[in-house]
């Protein structure tokens, strides 16, 4: 993720204003007005998709039946298993989904063979991903099971302010004041959401005293996708969005195929994991929940990427959060998750520090985003 | 090119625009589509989405515009001719020369 840059004016005053009196100008106008008016649509468009793709999160849950122990072994480690089993069938279907439904239909399919196959670039994605798949996926999911699904999406929004602070340490991209009030906020916003008064209280509480897992698993994911948020737009810089979201689902099963999975069954046992995978991968519920989800997050992603070059990576990334509302609203309406209210004022909190850090209220043509120190 | 096989056609892109230096983005569109012989006008409009992109994520940066009269995207669009920022520069060669 990029950081707010101070505005690139490719012209200066006075051209500006020679331009602006012709005709040119009123079409440069007219192109920008559009650009903006789609570049909120898509942006919109994105938050409502992602907030809504976690009703299908919460709802693959309620497939695994926890309390057969012939299937699922006695507490924290039936719940590792199960998430890695609805793990590797959401990689199994981001494959899928990427290829047959964007790339298919978008006519880029050609294109992934080279974009996976050129490890020059696509190394650092690789790289990203196995950071990425187990932890993030995985710690996203036990923070669903173990937390609910309001507390993991809220818990989603802190990986703008990790993002932001990899890419400052690793790639030395500049923190400007905003951007440090900005992380400020989206922590504190993160104190409230994982509320640590209330996580003693639960643990406290025998029949929650594992709910620190699901937090573990906020924090671990939020920390994962921030990280690979940041390697990721390296790449992103030469692979078309599509190129991108391919490569993340092929690499996210490659990873949980050929490292998590023998991993789990290293743990767990063979019996255990073939048992766990019977059990879920049988109900056809599960797959349709697995489809909903990807393709929600793919179509969000696609949605947030298009609007970055129409309002700047900035806007376009503060609007996105906004997915916190639609997502608070869908689960409340279908699933019934009642929203406490630490979590409601810390996604109130991080949201304002998102958009602080990265909005950019803009005059130039094209909106540069970001600040590299000169080496 | 040999090399540019292994590309992907918006990899291809950026190459292009860090080998000529500077050049307008029907220029760049129309050898792309002559590159990878993607010669249908869908593929142009997603070339010069790419250009609008690369610009936004300060890989390209605008120095002139003019009005399209037609003859490349449409009457009264507008054309931009783009160069490489130093951020575009380093890129390239990190990742694709």
């Amino acid at each position: 993720m990029e950081n707010v840059s101070e505005n690139k004016r490719p012209f200066n005053t006075k051209e500006h204003a020679e331009y602006a009196s012709s005709k040119l100008g009123d079409l440069i106008g007219k192109e920008k007005k559009n650009r903006i008016k789609w570049g909120f649509i898509w942006g919109i468009l994105a938050a409502i998709i992602w907030g809504m793709g976690y009703v299908p999160s919460v709802a693959v849950w309620k497939i695994p039946d926890m309390s057969n122990s012939a299937v699922f072994p006695e507490g924290y480690t039936g719940y590792l298993v199960a998430m890695v089993t609805i793990a590797f069938g959401a990689g199994i279907t981001k494959v899928f989904v990427t290829t047959l439904f964007w790339d298919l239909g978008e006519s880029k399919l050609s294109d992934v063979p080279k974009a996976i196959s050129n490890l020059r670039i696509s190394k650092t994605m690789l790289l990203a991903t196995l950071i990425a798949s187990p932890i993030g996926v995985g710690g996203y999911q036990l923070a669903v099971a173990y937390a609910g699904g309001s507390f993991a999406a809220a818990a989603s929004l802190l990986t703008g302010a990790i993002a932001a602070i990899v890419a400052n340490l690793w790639y030395h991209e500049k923190l400007n004041k905003k951007a440090m009030i900005g992380i400020l906020f989206i922590v504190l916003g993160g104190i409230f959401v994982f509320n640590p008064y209330a996580l003693l209280q639960d643990l406290a509480n025998p029949a929650t005293k594992d709910a620190w897992i699901g937090y573990v698993g906020g924090m671990l994911a939020a920390l994962a996708w921030g990280l690979e948020g940041v390697f990721v737009a390296r790449v992103a810089d030469v692979y078309d969005y599509s190129m991108n979201m391919t490569c993340r689902g092929i690499f996210d099963f490659f990873w949980w195929t050929f490292f998590c999975l023998p991993l789990a069954i290293l743990l767990f046992g063979f019996d255990t994991m073939i048992g766990a995978m019977a059990h879920i991968y049988q109900h056809p519920a599960y797959w349709i929940w697995e489809v909903l989800y990807v393709m929600s997050l793919f179509s969000a992603y696609v949605g947030m990427y298009r609007s970055f070059p129409l309002i700047g990576a900035g806007r376009g990334l503060s609007i996105a959060t906004l997915y916190i509302i639609p997502g608070f609203l869908t689960l409340y309406f279908f699933m019934g998750d009642v929203l406490k209210w630490w979590i409601v004022a810390g996604s109130a909190l991080a949201v304002f520090g998102t958009v602080y850090m990265y909005w950019e209220s803009s005059d130039s043509m094209t909106d540069g985003t970001r600040v590299v120190k000169e080496a | 090119m040999a090399d540019d096989s292994k590309l992907t056609m918006k990899s291809m892109l950026v190459k292009l625009l860090y080998e000529k230096g500077e050049a307008w983005d029907y220029e760049l569109v129309h050898e792309i589509q002559e590159k990878s012989r993607k010669t249908t006008d869908y593929w142009k409009w997603v070339i010069r989405f790419w250009t609008i992109e690369l610009a936004a994520s300060n890989i390209f940066k605008v120095v002139e515009a003019a009005v399209d009269d037609g003859s490349h995207f449409g009457t009264d669009k507008v054309l931009y001719r783009f160069q490489m920022t130093a951020l575009g520069k380093e890129r390239a060669e990190e990742l694709l020369i």
